[in-house]
């Protein structure tokens, strides 16, 4: 076929206690679904070690970025994708890239992601999440 | 990703690639990797293939159209052929080689009116492919 198109996309860790403020708008976009949280709390999390901001580039630019952490339970280590967000026209940011992000977890039995769009939903279930419970609010 | 907005779904081949394989946050193995991942992405022109779909879009109308013509055809011939065929049965070997020939007569008649050649394959091709891109855009 004469119109395939090739793109290259890199996921760059950050680095322990690292932040770029250049990630925070793609951050904020995601943080806009939490009302007790937004991108200030990520970086205190990621500065503290106890989260890591990732970036993924294209073509050297910046196209989105994400947080990650690993929660210790009892019964085992649980990986949780914070916040993620960006975008790169024509592509599928979520299905490129949610392969290699779950690589980046390591020695975790399950992954958990908190999702408020039906949309992100759908493309979770096909990528084998399911819903473990369903979080209901009031305001009072 | 959360919060972004992501339409395509039109990448075909995905390859990763990891380097600097350090593991950061715990001694029990249990943590973060620091590697860089490399995702190399092949995908189709979105435009070239927006624009064909337009395209297909556009004349969607006239399709549905001889689409319905040609299954009204195509089920009028095949539920002639059946009626001859059931005479043919019941009326002997004389009347069945009779009603060959008017079954003859009708296939005939049905591929000059374009209802059993390929081109009745060709159009539902186009519908499948109408309803994917459908499916696509509610993404």
């Amino acid at each position: 076929m004469e119109n395939l198109q090739q793109k290259t996309l890199t996921i760059e860790p950050a680095g322990k206690g690292a932040w770029y403020p250049a990630a925070e708008k793609f951050l904020a976009e995601a943080m806009q679904a939490d009302p007790l949280a937004g991108v200030e709390q990520l970086r205190r999390l990621c500065q503290n070690g106890e989260a890591m901001l990732y970036i993924i580039k294209h073509d050297s630019y910046m196209v989105a970025a994400f947080v990650l952490r690993v929660e210790q339970k009892a019964g085992g280590a649980e990986g949780v994708i914070v916040a993620a967000g960006g975008s790169l026209p024509g592509v599928n940011l979520m299905r490129a890239t949610l392969g290699s992000i779950e690589k980046l977890f390591k020695g975790c039995d399950s992954i958990r992601v908190h999702v408020t769009r039906k949309g992100l939903m759908r493309q979770f279930a096909r990528a084998g999440y399911a819903a473990r419970e369903v979080v209901f609010t009031k305001a009072v | 990703m959360g919060g972004g907005s992501s339409s395509s779904a039109s990448s075909n081949a995905t390859t990763t690639s990891n380097t600097d394989k350090r593991l950061v946050v715990s001694d029990s193995g249990i943590g973060l990797s620091a590697d860089s991942s490399t995702i190399n992405l092949t995908m189709t022109d979105a435009g070239a293939v927006k624009g064909a779909l337009d395209v297909v879009r556009g004349g969607n109308d006239a399709l549905a159209a001889n689409y319905e013509n040609l299954l009204v055809g195509t089920g009028q011939a095949f539920s002639g052929i059946l009626s001859l065929a059931e005479k043919a049965m019941a009326g002997g070997f004389d009347s069945l080689e009779q009603s060959q020939g008017n079954v003859a007569a009708l296939v005939d008649t049905a591929q000059s009116k374009g209802t059993l050649d390929n081109r009745t394959i060709t159009i539902l091709g186009v519908s499948a492919a109408v309803a994917v891109a459908a499916f696509a855009m509610r993404k």
